[in-house]
């Protein structure tokens, strides 16, 4: 903004004499410009104000409070074709709070409830209705017409605004992210979708290389794309409703612009532009398109013909052109209601003109796809919006067909009819709950088809719960071998974070939302026209062509549409920043200049990426230090500095138009107009727990935020009073001893995943290479990375149609105390059938004894004959038991019997194993450090420190240093060494941090090597070790990947059915695939009997008998086409190959087999 | 129960086998013993001047078998006699080390309680009873 600066009053030259010195005093300037401590603590005063998945929750609460209620307005009435004086008008919609009704009686439905019970968090849509019936109106309030599934943390959710004393007591955890639903007991996370701006030019070059404009328009009614393409010099008009691209003129006149000089003036008159649309006029005149009836006439027989169905009024051709040109070329630029009711439409095509010719002669006026300016984020908020306006139309639609079918009666029972009674609450209810349990969003009414829009809320541990709500989804395809998109961006600067991306096909393309970021929610645009005219915006209805876009002034866009022109871009912009600072404008709400477009763009619409910085003036901080220490003594908030002006929201475009300082060294007297809060939020709260990531190498980063999500830790205050499927859970989990300001801010240390490991950075017995580590056994048996694998299995009692019903029973031992030992898998069950809590399971115990019920054929008869009449007597039962698998014994944590809405009876049992590591589990540093255990030694073995006493828990190859370059980890060594002698935690924050040097001072001064070696003793021979060992402590987190749960091995075992081949995979007991690469080595080297063996006898092989003369298969001796077994000869082959040849004879194929000697 | 690999090789405790090939060279194998053992026996057969080689091994980190390999100088005597003198040159010099470290502590004892008669006599306070005045090194 260095020109605004030319605006600026009153000089300092100017000023008083006084002023003057104040301000030149050399002195002064030459002086430092005072730094101002703890800058970061805005950051949790920000995130206390917006919360780490605020974006999720603010989205939400906008479409729950402010988007239902539009949408219900635009599709308020219902009328019928039966009866003309019917209506029915929607005039209200709320949401409650989620209750549930059971056993007639309604009770307030809590979301641990739901887990539990396998409920959904869900609370009632009530409508208030005004309709007729008879003669009359009648006004009806609070009609329930479904439910709306309630995200956690919602304005309509109970834990909004609750205390942690009342979340403990609701078996909550305060430091649960929320933001995610419920469905059936699942939690379920909405991914933000990435997404090109909707209703904004994008000038870009088709695949043919032909420059082109193309908007993406989107309303609450219809989603059209429309696309100028440059072809031949030529202008045309793309769409996907015509079948044909239309010469741009011809769409002009169509538009009733029928004077070519018209069309000039609204796309400029300048030689440059005249230039190029001469050729477009004339193709136009050579087609001798002269009128407006002409050219729609031209334009509906370009008309895709698409079969509607519903009433099709056959209409004439110019009609439809009229009608595709009126609702959905450019569908979000009204029309006016005067004489000309495509002007807006045309000056927007005209704009669109002009940046492709301009585009032509300049390609570096091409737009950037992937700049981040350009595109919106989408959150729940949005996408629940679209998918309940559609699902209320459907009901609406089903509505009005009941309420036409019964108004089509005579008599009585139309004139009492009562429309309220037609009203079907499910259709809104299972839609929503259907979409957002299976993530597809099926939108017919918008051609919209997605797959994998929610997906299950990670539970493994806290950061990766968190991690899963920052994370953002792009559209692209995965398989596109393109990079753009991929690439890390200089928009992405403090929006997104650099680090955190999974590896492989989809790297680039999910993303993560750097700490400070908010995405904003939609913001009413009339008030903001209002502002602008208010503040000298000439008003572009007023303005032809010429005007528009002349040098004079700068054209003003309001979300994408040209709304004005103003003389003084400066002071406009100025002024309307002003107003945002001041509170009379949302602070979200962006504007900026564009000078090389001359164009200024105010934004309001939602999905934009803003986040706040620290206001600059006149190369000053506006914040203070006061600031600081009140914001610390609790005196001042967030919201009060962005009251005062000291702190701005920026969007990526907006970003543009400052200069942001990274920190007070940097901040120039002239041109800086922001700074940084603190340079670590440029990264996410999952690359956030990584101790000094500025020294590592970039990728191990990356690497990091994708284990961080694998360690095991906790993963919630309510962690034992969960219901997951699997959990796993850290039983001595402790806060790292080198910390980030990231980490204190999520909480990380509350719900820590590690441990902090006294590490020798050594060489030690062999087992330790490609990355192995070695563990002290003593360390494991004081409880060293001890985890807990918590599991669920449940088993629903279901009720059949025909009266039958599964049990439970107990378990039925026999007498003779011989036989009970037979009987040895019921051990563990109760007198309700079910396994009593703390028992232990081994392979094969039974722990719910289900039997459900097998309908005898005359059984059914039976029941046929006199229906619902004593059920259980007529049915035989089949053992259906829930049994234990798996190697290592579990013990039954907890047994939970309970009903769901559908099923009157469910169980469930969670079992525990508490796990020791053993050779072959992973572990991990924070440096994308990851390795398995090699070998566990006992302690007088390990080496160990003379001085102290000191002996490592882990002992960690260095040969894992150098060519992975992660220097942050022997960094965090010495910091956290230094942090042990001194008795507090030391900080490894990104950008910042304490010093390496400071830390080995502290060694030092403690007695110990600067740089972190120390003298061992070989715990083998007892001798002192010939060099210096790097030693201290390490976070060390304990990865979920662990060999109890993959060691497969098989001898012999099951079978296929149909193939007869070894079964597949660990669960299934399988076979190891001798693969096609095997295979080919094999033959290579001339191993033909063993080929023969792994492939045939040791898999599959069968005999079979074949007719030497017809070459079919027959039986033992016996040819069945030939009648006789002369020639019937016994011949091994795999069974696949006989299924293959009867196969192919069951498709009419004559497969035969020829025999001859060998 | 746990198989091990060299359960068939090794039946006893100590396992004693003499190589065919190099003179006065012999192969101890010891079950259920590890470095604390080995370590200090190689280290006592070093010291024999009529040992010629000696060495040990854990055969894997995950069996508790050690083997000692021993040879000695020709006409002098046999490897098996060098390793039961060795161990029992170790049980000397430990016991030894036993001796000297009870008369060092007694004495220590001694000391510190005639120190603390003669401190309670003159101050009648109690004394520390950390020795050289609390100094928290080791060395």
């Amino acid at each position: 903004m260095s020109s605004s600066r030319k605006e600026m009053p009153p000089p300092p030259q100017e000023g008083d004499g006084n002023d003057f010195h104040e301000l030149y005093n050399e002195a002064k300037l030459s002086q430092p410009i005072k730094k101002i401590e703890e800058k970061w603590k805005l950051v949790p005063a920000f995130l206390r104000l917006r919360g780490l998945v605020k974006q999720h929750i603010d989205s939400f609460n906008h479409f729950l409070n402010v988007d239902i209620k539009q949408v219900i307005k635009a599709n308020e009435l219902i009328t019928s074709e039966a009866d003309p004086k019917f209506y029915m008008k929607f005039t209200y919609i709320s949401i409650e709070k989620p209750k549930i009704e059971e056993d007639c009686e309604s009770h307030q439905l809590y979301p641990n409830e739901c887990r539990i019970r396998d409920l959904t968090y869900a609370a009632t849509i009530t409508v208030d209705l005004e309709y007729t019936k008879g003669d009359r109106i009648y006004i009806k309030k609070g009609v329930s017409i479904g439910r709306m599934p309630m995200m956690l943390g919602a304005s309509n959710c109970w834990l909004n605004n609750m205390s942690n004393d009342m979340l403990a007591r609701n078996k909550e955890c305060p430091y649960d992210p929320r933001g995610y639903f419920i469905i059936k007991g699942v939690e379920k996370v909405l991914l933000i979708q990435e997404q090109m701006s909707k209703n904004r030019i994008i000038i870009e070059q088709d695949p043919k290389k032909n420059f082109c404009a193309q908007v993406t328009s989107s309303t609450y009614t219809t989603k059209s794309r429309t696309t100028i393409v440059h072809k031949n010099e030529k202008f045309y008009l793309k769409h996907n409703t015509l079948a044909e691209d239309i010469p741009i003129v011809v769409a002009f006149k169509a538009m009733g612009m029928q004077c070519d000089q018209e069309v000039a003036q609204i796309i400029g008159t300048e030689p440059m532009y005249l230039e190029g649309l001469a050729l477009s006029l004339q193709e136009c005149s050579q087609l001798n398109i002269l009128t407006q009836s002409q050219a729609l006439e031209y334009m509906g027989s370009k008309v895709k013909t698409v079969k509607a169905f519903g009433p099709s009024k056959s209409k004439t051709p110019s009609d439809e052109a009229r009608d595709i040109l009126r609702n959905v070329v450019l569908a979000h630029i009204p029309l006016s209601k005067h004489h000309m009711p495509y002007f807006q439409k045309c000056r927007y095509m005209g704009l669109m003109i002009r940046r492709v010719i301009e585009a032509v002669n300049d390609p570096t006026k091409l737009d950037d796809k992937d700049y981040y300016g350009n595109k919106r984020l989408e959150l729940a908020g949005q996408l629940i919006s679209l998918l309940f306006e559609d699902l209320f139309k459907r009901f609406q639609f089903d509505l009005q067909k009941q309420i036409d079918s019964a108004l089509s009666r005579t008599g009585a029972r139309r004139d009492n009819f009562d429309a309220i009674t037609c009203i079907r609450q499910d259709t809104i209810t299972s839609g929503l709950e259907m979409a957002i349990a299976s993530g597809n969003w099926v939108l017919k009414r918008f051609k919209m088809e997605r797959i994998g829009v929610t997906q299950p809320l990670s539970r493994l541990s806290y950061i990766a719960a968190i991690g899963m709500m920052t994370r953002i989804n792009s559209q692209f395809e995965k398989t596109r071998k393109i990079s753009g998109p991929r690439a890390l961006q200089p928009s992405h600067w403090g929006i997104l974070c650099p680090a955190d991306t999974p590896e492989g096909e989809s790297c680039g393309l999910v993303k993560n939302l750097a700490l400070t970021t908010h995405v904003t929610t939609d913001c009413p645009e009339a008030p903001l026209h209002r502002i602008c005219i208010d503040l000298g915006m000439e008003d572009a209805a007023l303005l032809g062509g010429d005007e528009l876009y002349s040098k004079e002034h700068v054209l003003i866009f309001l979300n994408g549409q040209p709304i004005g022109v103003h003389k003084q871009p400066q002071k406009f912009v100025r002024n309307f920043r002003f107003l945002r600072k001041r509170g009379r404008i949302q602070e979200f709400v962006s504007i900026y200049l564009n000078d090389q477009q001359n164009c200024i763009y105010i934004a309001s619409d939602g999905g934009r990426l803003v986040r706040p910085l620290l206001v600059v003036e006149k190369g000053k901080l506006k914040l203070q230090q006061r600031d600081i220490e009140d914001l610390s003594l609790g005196l001042k908030d967030f919201n009060d500095f962005l009251k005062e002006g000291l702190i701005e929201y920026l969007d990526v475009n907006e970003e543009n138009n400052a200069l942001i300082a990274l920190n007070e060294e940097l901040l120039s007297r002239e041109h800086t107009t922001h700074m940084e809060i603190d340079p670590f939020t440029i990264l996410g709260c999952v690359a956030g727990l990584i101790p000094y990531p500025h020294h590592n190498q970039s990728p191990r980063n990356t690497y990091q935020c994708a284990m961080g999500k694998q360690a095991i830790g906790t993963c919630g205050y309510n962690q034992l009073n969960r219901v997951d499927t699997l959990l796993y859970l850290m039983v001595y989990p402790q806060k790292p001893l080198v910390k980030t300001r990231t980490i204190e801010i999520n909480n990380f240390e509350k719900l820590p995943a590690g441990q902090n490991a006294s590490v020798a950075i050594m060489s030690y017995s062999g087992y330790d290479i490609e990355d192995a580590v070695i563990l002290n056994r003593s360390s494991l048996d004081r409880g060293f990375a001890r985890a807990l694998y918590v599991r669920r299995y449940q088993a629903d009692i279901k009720r059949y149609s025909n009266g039958s019903a599964d049990v439970i029973m107990p378990a039925t031992l026999p007498k003779e105390k011989h036989r009970q030992g037979m009987f040895k898998k019921f051990h563990a069950l109760d007198q309700s059938g079910v396994a009593r809590v703390g028992e232990a399971l081994n392979s094969g115990d039974i722990f719910i004894n289900k039997y459900a019920p097998v309908q005898l054929a005359d059984a059914a008869n039976q029941t046929l004959s006199k229906p619902n009449h004593q059920p259980s007597d007529n049915f035989e039962y089949k053992p259906r038991p829930e049994a234990y698998k798996g190697a290592n014994p579990a013990y039954v944590d907890r047994v939970i019997m309970t009903s769901t809405q559908e099923d009157p009876f469910l169980i469930k049992v969670i079992t525990r194993q508490t796990r020791v590591p053993e050779i072959g589990d992973k572990f991990s540093s924070r440096h994308g450090q990851k390795g398995v255990v090699g070998l566990i030694v006992p302690q007088e073995d390990m080496p160990f420190s003379e001085r102290n006493g000191w002996c490592p828990d882990l002992v960690m190859n260095p040969h894992g240093f150098p060519s992975r370059m992660t220097v942050g980890k022997m960094i965090e060594l010495i910091s956290g060494k230094a942090g042990v002698l001194t008795g507090a935690c030391k900080y490894g924050t990104a950008f910042s941090g304490d010093p390496v040097e400071e830390m080995g001072k502290l060694l030092v001064k403690n007695g110990y090597s600067y740089d972190g070696k120390d003298v061992l003793m070989s715990g083998i021979s007892g001798e002192i070790l010939p060099c210096f060992v790097f030693s201290g402590p390490i976070y060390y987190q304990r990865l979920k990947h662990m060999v109890q749960d993959k060691m497969h091995s098989r001898a012999r075992g099951p079978k296929s059915t149909l193939t007869r081949q070894p079964t597949e995979g660990r669960s299934r007991d399988g076979g190891l695939r001798l693969g096609e690469m095997e295979r080919d080595c094999l033959i290579g080297y001339g191993a033909a009997n063993l080929l023969l063996e792994r492939l045939m006898i040791s898999s599959d092989q069968f005999v079979v008998w074949v007719c030497g003369k017809c070459g079919f298969i027959g039986y033992e001796g016996m040819c069945s086409y030939c009648k006789s077994g002369e020639q019937v000869c016994s011949v091994k082959m795999p069974y696949a190959c006989k299924l293959l040849l009867q196969e192919l004879q069951s498709m009419n194929i004559r497969t035969q087999i020829k025999l001859a000697d060998v | 129960m746990p198989v091990s690999a060299y359960d068939d090789i090794y039946t006893e405790k100590i396992n004693y086998v003499k190589d065919s090939k190099i003179q006065n060279f012999a192969n101890i194998a010891i079950k259920d013993e590890d470095h604390t053992l080995g370590n200090v026996v190689r280290m006592q057969l070093l010291k024999d001047p009529q040992v010629r080689f000696a060495g040990y091994r854990r055969l894997h980190p995950l069996e508790n078998i050690i083997e000692i390999k021993v040879q000695t100088e020709v006409n002098q005597k046999s490897p098996p006699q060098a390793v039961i003198d060795a161990c029992q040159n170790t049980i000397n010099h430990v016991t030894a080390i036993e001796m000297s470290f009870r008369k060092a502590y007694e004495q220590f004892e001694m000391e510190k309680r005639v120190a603390q008669l003669g401190q309670r006599g003159v101050t009648g306070g109690y004394q520390s009873d950390m020795p050289m005045g609390g100094q928290s090194h080791y060395y």
